[in-house]
């Protein structure tokens, strides 16, 4: 599927995508202010939009080559939950640690780095997303390690690292994503083989 | 049945489109409003006596419109001496500003836009406490015309934990205490009607803290209020006196702490770089732990003192009692002071020196400043001293050190080093500068002047505490046989928490070796301090 021609997005679809990511966004930095700590809160509440919207961005991602719609889904999606995560970057890094330094002292080296590797390549893809005007094999490879690490990032973060709800989202990513994972292998049929046709004017 | 396909889209159409235009405008006007209110509160950075003054320390209590009609609004609470007896600002012990004072609020309490508990902005004032409001005194002489404010004791007047018991009966109060009645009494005493974020923000915080009130109620009781928050059975507190260990039991341990009476004088901070371990069983080394803990105790939240302002005052107001020096005798009381002998002085130097120095250290009349005495810093086991025990041997603390070191997340602004904080079993040795303006003595505010303290007088086993004026004489505060407008609380030493024992030094009154020639002229010495 030649993904470029399949990116015309309509009004459906991006609504499909913006209304969800708008209210989370929007509950996420209010509901914090009933908080006891309105800066930690946001953080925490931007994190769990990001990984509801990743969720939904990583399914549509498997079976983005089925339809127009389901490409054009995981576009919105990773490009939206990719923005809530930028806002739980900001409040992270400048507000509750205060600054890139004081982010790596307090997170320590690995997951500070870890962290800021999903910033820079999440927001690459999806630069190249938009921008290629199309998806060369490089760029493929490159999306589905991404994806991958991505994926494997917000599930060790969510189910081994955290308590409470988040766990709780990383778990039903995870096993959202591995049952998307599993009809696409099951449904996944190989394309037609073509057969060559005979030479019209073999050699003598 | 045949399906239009078109006016299934165009239906789709009618909600889609509202629905990205609703979304959009409520991102919108979310994002404005986290830009709005980022100016709410800009960092005031202030200098160390202004910080000291005015500078909020995380304790927001209440929105300032609150503050200002609350007491108007439940006299049977806030007069609890009736209204011959003065204002809610007389009869709790808080200090009058000098000079205009439109907010009709005490010294101490100061207004920020920082919400209570979270630091979060909030577009109307709230009312906090800064460190002046427990640390400075009024000094009377009686029968004085004269009034000194005094910045560094503990405010011996300030009845704190019956102020708040008054506050919480108030707030419980559904029927008197809405949203509306307290605008219609603001728009009645200042002529001018709330706006309406001062109203958004007093209901919010109204349901806030009265929910907070009635979950406690199982575990903490209900405020007694009704004329009753300054009785000692209601409210055995008192003037001049906290419980911080009850505060941080229940914060931070979450129980109850209602068998503890650790009453505590409210510290003098005189000083405070001269002390390498303080509060009254050196149980904290370093000031802004001590600060910070303080503040604490007194509301303040680890959430909000991490913010950048928060943070500069309370350092700030620390360091403005590294050198904070108390004031001379001769300055407050110039007729009384006239009355020194020097001989006797040189003669109480003289005892001062056998019998207490080596404990508190000395004057250094070189410099100005303090001679280290050889047992100062050390701690005096219970046994040896033989004081009120309640600090010492209350409920959970032996948990209380770790807990509380615990507390602070690891880049908190105020974490302190867990060798800073420890568990005592008695009372730390520490200067006695300005020892006159530190009355009521022991650290349970049990013996009121000098005089019994050093037991040249008999220790008063009842007498009454309130706004006392001060006797020259004895040095300290004076109180009457009976209790009467100014000296409600009767102060009974045989209660749990408020013995008056121990101490005893040169001698125990009229014991071995009791000599009243040398005890007066001790008394001398000690008003020169």
């Amino acid at each position: 599927m030649d993904t470029t021609r399949e990116r015309m997005i309509t009004l459906t679809h991006f609504a499909n995508a913006y209304v969800p990511f708008g209210i989370l966004l929007v509950l996420a930095l209010l509901v914090a202010e009933q908080s006891n700590n309105l800066n930690l809160y946001r953080t925490i509440y931007t994190i769990w939009t990001t990984t509801i919207l990743l969720n939904l961005a990583l399914c549509f991602y498997v079976f983005r080559r089925v339809s127009r719609a389901a490409y054009n889904h995981w576009l919105l999606f990773w490009t939206f939950s990719y923005v809530a995560y930028l806002f739980h970057f900001y409040w992270a890094v400048f507000l509750v640690f205060g600054g890139i330094r004081e982010t790596f002292a307090g997170q320590g080296a690995l997951i500070a780095t870890t962290n800021f590797i999903i910033t820079l390549w999440w927001g690459a893809d999806v630069l190249l997303a938009w921008l290629a005007k199309s998806e060369r094999k490089w760029i493929r490879i490159q999306r589905a390690a991404a994806h991958v690490f991505i994926f494997a990032a917000f599930v060790v973060t969510a189910t081994i690292l955290r308590g409470g709800l988040v766990r709780w989202l990383g778990i039903i990513l995870a096993a959202s994503v591995g049952l998307c994972f599993l009809i696409r292998l099951i449904t996944w049929e190989p394309p037609p083989k073509i057969e060559r046709a005979a030479e019209v004017n073999p050699r003598a | 049945m045949p399906f239009s396909k078109t006016r299934a889209r165009f239906l789709l159409r009618v909600v889609q489109i509202p629905a990205v235009v609703l979304v959009s405008l409520l991102l919108l006007l979310t994002f404005v409003l986290i830009i709005v209110e980022r100016r709410w509160s800009e960092p005031q950075f202030r200098g160390q006596r202004e910080a000291f003054f005015d500078g909020t320390i995380g304790t927001e209590v209440m929105p300032l419109a609150v503050a200002k009609v609350l007491p108007d609004m439940f006299p049977e609470h806030f007069q609890p001496g009736g209204r011959e007896a003065g204002d809610w600002i007389d009869q709790f012990g808080f200090i009058r500003p000098a000079g205009p004072n439109p907010d009709g609020l005490p010294v101490g309490f100061v207004a920020s836009n920082y919400r209570p508990q979270s630091g979060a902005p909030s577009p109307a004032k709230f009312v906090g406490f800064s460190c002046v409001l427990c640390h400075s005194t009024r000094i009377k002489e009686k029968g004085g015309n004269t009034e000194h404010i005094v910045i560094g004791p503990g405010n011996a007047a300030l009845n704190l934990f019956g102020w708040v018991d008054a506050l919480q009966a108030a707030a419980l109060d559904e029927e008197k205490f809405t949203t509306a009645k307290i605008a219609k009494a603001y728009e009645e005493k200042y002529n001018e009607a709330l706006s309406t974020k001062e109203k958004l923000m007093i209901s919010l915080w109204l349901r806030e803290f009265r929910n907070t009130l009635r979950d406690n109620l199982p575990k903490y009781d209900e405020p007694f209020g009704q004329g009753r928050s300054r009785d000692p059975e209601a409210v055995p507190t008192g003037p001049g006196r906290t419980q911080p260990f009850r505060t941080l039991v229940r914060r931070v341990i979450d129980r109850p702490g209602t068998t503890m009476s650790v009453y505590t004088k409210i510290a003098p901070v005189y000083h405070e770089d001269w002390k390498e371990w303080a509060q009254v069983d050196g149980s904290i080394r370093d000031l802004y732990a001590r600060s910070s803990l303080a503040a604490f105790a007194a509301g303040a939240t680890i959430d909000n003192m991490a913010l950048p302002e928060i943070v500069h005052n309370i350092r700030q107001s620390s360091d403005y009692t590294r050198a904070l020096e108390g004031p001379k005798f001769t300055q407050l009381f110039p007729n009384a002071a006239g009355q020194l002998s020097d001989e006797r002085i040189a003669r109480g130097r003289e005892v001062y020196a056998q019998h207490c120095q080596s404990c508190h250290g000395h004057p250094d009349p070189g410099t100005g400043g303090w001679v280290k005495g050889p047992r100062q810093g050390e701690i005096v086991p219970l046994s040896e001293i033989g004081t009120d025990p309640e600090r010492i041997n209350f409920r959970h603390g032996a948990r209380i050190a770790d807990t509380v070191f615990e507390l602070f997340p690891s880049a908190h602004p105020f974490k302190f080093q867990r060798a800073d904080l420890r568990t005592t079993d008695g009372y730390v040795n520490g200067p006695i500068d300005s020892a006159f303006s530190r009355a009521p003595y022991l650290h349970n505010a049990s013996v009121l002047t000098l005089a019994e303290l050093i037991n040249l007088k008999p220790r008063r086993n009842i007498f009454f505490r309130g706004n006392n004026a001060y006797d020259p004489v004895d040095a300290g505060l004076f109180s009457p046989d009976q209790p009467d407008r100014d000296h409600y609380f009767r102060f009974d030493v045989s209660l749990r928490g408020n013995s008056n024992r121990g101490h005893d030094y040169p001698w125990p009154y009229r014991g071995a070796g009791w000599n009243a020639a040398q005890l007066e002229d001790l008394l001398q010495y000690l008003k020169t301090l």
